[in-house]
C-alpha cells in the first residue's frame, strides 16, 4: 500500500498511478488557479475513483502559493475547509517558518526550492515535529535536473534526511508528476532514496506511514476543538 | 451553557467523568461524578461512595455533558486552577 501525495493531473494520471502500484494519490491544484469549476472536475475524478477499481483512492489537495506570511495565514484559514490535504509551496524561508508553526498545514512542498541550503534548520525541524507538518522530498526536482544542479538537490535531500533522523519530523516522498512519464514505481523510489542516505525503512515510512497519518488526521479534524480535546460522540 | 467548545474553560464539578488513559494503570477505569478540583488534581466520587483523587497531567478524561455529548480531554489541557482556566489561552486551530 503506497501513497503519492503530489500529483498535478487528471484521471489518466490516476489510472497510471494505480497500474504502477499506488493505492492512493492526491491530485493537487494551485491556490491561485482555484475556482469552483476546477473543484467540480476534481470531485468528479474522486467520485470515479471511489466506484471504479481501475482508479486508486483519490484525495483533493491544494497547494498554497503565498508571498507573505499574512497572505499564507489567510489562505490556510480559507482553504483548510475545502481540501483533504493542504500543501504549502515552500522555498522562501519566511514561508517555511510560518508553515512549520501551523498545525493546520499537512505538507511543506520542496522547502529547498531555489535555495542553496535545504530550507529547514534545527529550529524549523523541531517545530515541524511538534506540529506534525510533513516535509516533502519531491523526486521531480532530482529527475529533471542535471549536472551541478542535480548534485545540489542531492545534497539538500541529504541535509533533510540528516535532520529527520535527529528531530523525527514526518517526511514524505512524492513524484511531483505533471504527466504519466514523471511517475515512478514505489520500488524505484525506495531504491533511489538510498542515493541520499535514506534507510529503506525510512523510505517506506515516507511513502506509506506519513501519508496514512495525514489522511487519518484530516478525518478527525472536524471533531477536534483544541489540541488535546475532541468530541467523541 | 456548557458545550464541547467551552468545556475546558467551564466549571467541571458535577459532570460525569471517566478516566480512559493514564501512565499509571491503576487510574484507568475510574468513573463517577467530579466533586472537587485543584490545580493539579480532580476528585471523583464513584458509585459506591468512595472518592478518588486523579492527577490531571498524566490522565485522559471522557467528560459527559448534560446534553449527552462526550468530550475527550487530555489532562494537560485543563492543568490550571479552575478560576484561572478562563484566562488561559488555547490554540483554537488544529
Amino acid at each position: 500500500m503506497f501513497y503519492d501525495f503530489h500529483v498535478h493531473g487528471n484521471g489518466k494520471l490516476a489510472k497510471e498511478a494505480k497500474r504502477l502500484g499506488y493505492h492512493a494519490i492526491c491530485l493537487v491544484f494551485h491556490s491561485n488557479n482555484y475556482n469552483q469549476e476546477i473543484l467540480e472536475i476534481y470531485r468528479k475524478v474522486k467520485k470515479n475513483g471511489s466506484v471504479n477499481s481501475e482508479y486508486p483512492s483519490i484525495s483533493i489537495g491544494v497547494e498554497i502559493l503565498s508571498k507573505t506570511t499574512e497572505d499564507l495565514k489567510k489562505n490556510i484559514k480559507e482553504i483548510r475547509k475545502i481540501a483533504d490535504v493542504l500543501i504549502v509551496h515552500g522555498g522562501n524561508i519566511k514561508i517555511n517558518r510560518a508553515a512549520c508553526r501551523d498545525p493546520r498545514v499537512d505538507i511543506i512542498a520542496h522547502p529547498y526550492k531555489n535555495r542553496t541550503d535545504c530550507g529547514i534548520n534545527h529550529v524549523l525541524a523541531r517545530e515541524a515535529a511538534k506540529n506534525e507538518v510533513a516535509i516533502e522530498i519531491n523526486m521531480n526536482n532530482l529527475l529533471k535536473s542535471k549536472l551541478s544542479i542535480r548534485s545540489r538537490v542531492l545534497s539538500q535531500y541529504r541535509q533533510i534526511t540528516k535532520l529527520q533522523r535527529k528531530f523525527k519530523f514526518p517526511i514524505i516522498i512524492t513524484t511531483g508528476a505533471h504527466s504519466i512519464y514523471d511517475l515512478r514505481t514505489p520500488k524505484d523510489i525506495i531504491v533511489l532514496s538510498g542515493s541520499f542516505g535514506m534507510a529503506e525503512k525510512d523510505a517506506f515510512d515516507a511513502l506509506y506511514v506519513t501519508p496514512r497519518n495525514i489522511i487519518e488526521r484530516s478525518k478527525i479534524r472536524e471533531d477536534v476543538i483544541v489540541n488535546g480535546a475532541k468530541i467523541i460522540r | 451553557m456548557i458545550t464541547p467548545q467551552n468545556i475546558f474553560r467551564h466549571e467541571l464539578i458535577g459532570l460525569h467523568v471517566m478516566v480512559v488513559d493514564s501512565s499509571h494503570a491503576g487510574f484507568i477505569g475510574i468513573e463517577g461524578k467530579v466533586v472537587d478540583e485543584t490545580k493539579n488534581t480532580i476528585s471523583i466520587e464513584q458509585e459506591d461512595g468512595t472518592e478518588k483523587i486523579v492527577p490531571k497531567n498524566i490522565a485522559t478524561f471522557h467528560f459527559k455533558l448534560p446534553s449527552g455529548k462526550i468530550v475527550e480531554i487530555q489532562g494537560n489541557v485543563i492543568l490550571a486552577r479552575p478560576e484561572d482556566r478562563i484566562k488561559k489561552k488555547f490554540k483554537n486551530f488544529w
